[in-house]
């Protein structure tokens, strides 16, 4: 469950001091995410129901190194509800990691993280499963409790629509291309409208007219609530964003 | 008692399980080509002279007469059977298991997984055993039918778990598959051989191995109307070990729900 933070917490301020005061507050102190079958319902109450000013994901001096090599440098990192943050870094810059950091799946060597449970992940590398067809996936994502709430029809419906994927419901995934392929990833993420969304290059193989209906669903996403963290090298349309991290020799940079 | 929504998901994870084998080709063609081209070559090379084998009793053991081709069809129907459920096993839980960690981190329960996987896995086991059973029973005449249906259903689950067990653990779809090779070959399909076992100097290290109870049980009751509760006990366990094996596996991979750093394809 998200902690009340002081009301006047804002972005400006000192992330560490919410930090601090986070982990005061929080009954549980795990770095790593409880798995979706252990969150509790209802952690949050809706997308929309997040309230401006509670960070969904926090992270606060975050170091990691794989082996000798430090990947993460004392990184601080926070997303807003209806924020939409971009991260950007050159290749093999700690991008990838710093989100792995923050969604629990690997562990800081030092620093501390805290995210919304009910986060929608679009990862870099290709995992559906190549056996099934699209829809298929979709009933079984789809069916995938969180936070016990039911899936919402007609939002899938509108997202299968505005994405252009109905010709390929009936098709099996191997059989995708790039664009498409990417696009069942993004559907994934948003299926559930999840008050927090974490995108890894989640653009990659689109063409410029999915690159502007991308735009349209995030915007709609924020719209009702939900904060955005996207990684990206290429972030052509900068107002797009409120806040661009910059992760070079493993700092982050505002 | 789950929930509804957890008895759809794990319905559709049963459901999905059973389409990923019937849309495997090459898993449809090996489970008719490799009982065909074996069991062939039996009938095709095998001779009516007697050989005297040993049959395990537990405490005793009953020596029987059968001829070489009698003693060639149980045989290589066990060790088929084997191969082919550890082959299964193999592509339920190895093919695309990524794709099901991603699905714990979406909120699929990896005990629900696990289950939905396991009945999936068990539905193809049970009809490669009633295949074996009713294929054995027309080129052979067998004692107790039902007893040998259920010695074959043990084979296949404890190499079913084995496949499902090193699938689970191993990166690699073409490792995994010369781990099955390896122990089916050594096991099922030679060490276990009646011919082989009955002249054996150390039967003692076979006794161990876990097609043994099994294919003891499919040989008693195939030619004997003895019952054999030696050889079905044996063979529970080796089950019954092999599967908490497999669950054990599939939650330490799930652990976490990452233990490869995140990444869903591995």
């Amino acid at each position: 469950m998200l902690v009340e933070t002081p009301a006047a917490f804002n972005k400006d301020r000192d992330i560490a001091r919410s930090v601090e005061y986070v982990s005061k507050t929080m009954t549980d102190q795990r770095n790593l995410i409880p798995s979706a079958a252990e969150r509790p319902p209802g952690s949050l109450s809706a997308p929309g129901g997040a309230e401006a000013g509670r960070p969904l994901c926090i992270g606060a001096g975050v170091e990691f190194s794989y082996g000798k090599h430090r990947v993460l440098d004392g990184c601080d990192l926070s997303v807003s509800p209806r924020q939409v943050v971009g991260l950007t870094g050159e290749n093999g810059s700690g991008k990838s990691t710093l989100i792995k950091c923050l969604l629990g799946f690997i562990r800081p060597t030092a620093g501390q993280v805290r995210c919304e449970p009910r986060v929608g992940y679009c990862p870099q590398e290709n995992y559906l499963h190549r056996s099934y067809a699209v829809a298929e996936h979709l009933e079984l994502v789809g069916s995938l409790n969180r936070g016990g709430e039911p899936l919402d029809a007609a939002w899938l419906s509108h997202c299968v629509a505005t994405l252009k994927l109905e010709p390929y419901l009936s098709y099996p995934i191997r059989k995708l291309s790039g664009g498409t392929y990417q696009k069942v990833k993004l559907l994934t993420a948003i299926v559930h409208r999840p008050p927090l969304l974490v995108l890894d290059e989640p653009t990659d193989g689109f063409d410029w007219t999915m690159y502007l209906v991308f735009w349209d669903l995030i915007a709609e996403l924020v719209g009702r609530g939900t904060g955005v963290l996207m990684i990206s090298h290429l972030l052509h349309d900068r107002d797009r964003f409120d806040r661009i991290y910059d992760l070079h020799d493993g700092r982050l940079c505002a | 008692m789950p929930e509804h929504g957890q008895r759809r998901t794990g319905w559709l994870v049963f459901r999905l399980s059973a389409l990923e084998l019937w849309r495997n080709p090459l898993g449809l063609v090996l489970l008719a080509v490799i009982p065909a081209v074996f069991i062939g070559m039996i009938l095709w090379t095998a001779s009516e002279n007697s050989i005297p084998l040993k049959v395990f009793f537990g405490d005793e053991t009953v020596q029987v007469l059968l001829t070489q081709r009698q003693v060639g069809l149980v045989f290589v129907s066990a060790a088929v059977s084997g191969f082919l459920a550890a082959y299964y096993a193999l592509i339920l839980f190895h093919n695309d298991f990524g794709y099901f960690r991603f699905c714990v981190f979406m909120g699929l329960s990896p005990t629900l997984f696990t289950a939905a996987r396991f009945v999936a896995f068990l539905g193809v086991t049970a009809l490669l055993a009633v295949a074996t059973t009713f294929g054995l029973g027309r080129v052979t005449p067998l004692e107790q039918p039902f007893t040998v249906f259920a010695g074959f259903l043990l084979i296949t689950v404890i190499y079913g778990a084995y496949g499902g067990i090193v699938g689970v653990l191993s990166r690699s779809f073409m490792p995994a598959l010369l781990l099955i090779v390896l122990l089916a070959d050594l096991d099922a399909a030679w060490l276990q051989n009646p011919v082989y076992y009955s002249a054996a100097q150390q039967s003692q290290i076979i006794h161990w191995l876990p097609a043994f109870y099994p294919c003891q049980m499919v040989f008693s009751a195939a030619f004997t109307a003895r019952s054999n509760g030696a050889a079905l006990g044996g063979a529970l366990v080796w089950a019954v070990a092999t599967v908490v094996l497999l669950i054990v596996a599939v939650h330490w991979r799930m652990r976490g729900p990452l233990s490869a750093g995140g990444r869903f394809d591995q």
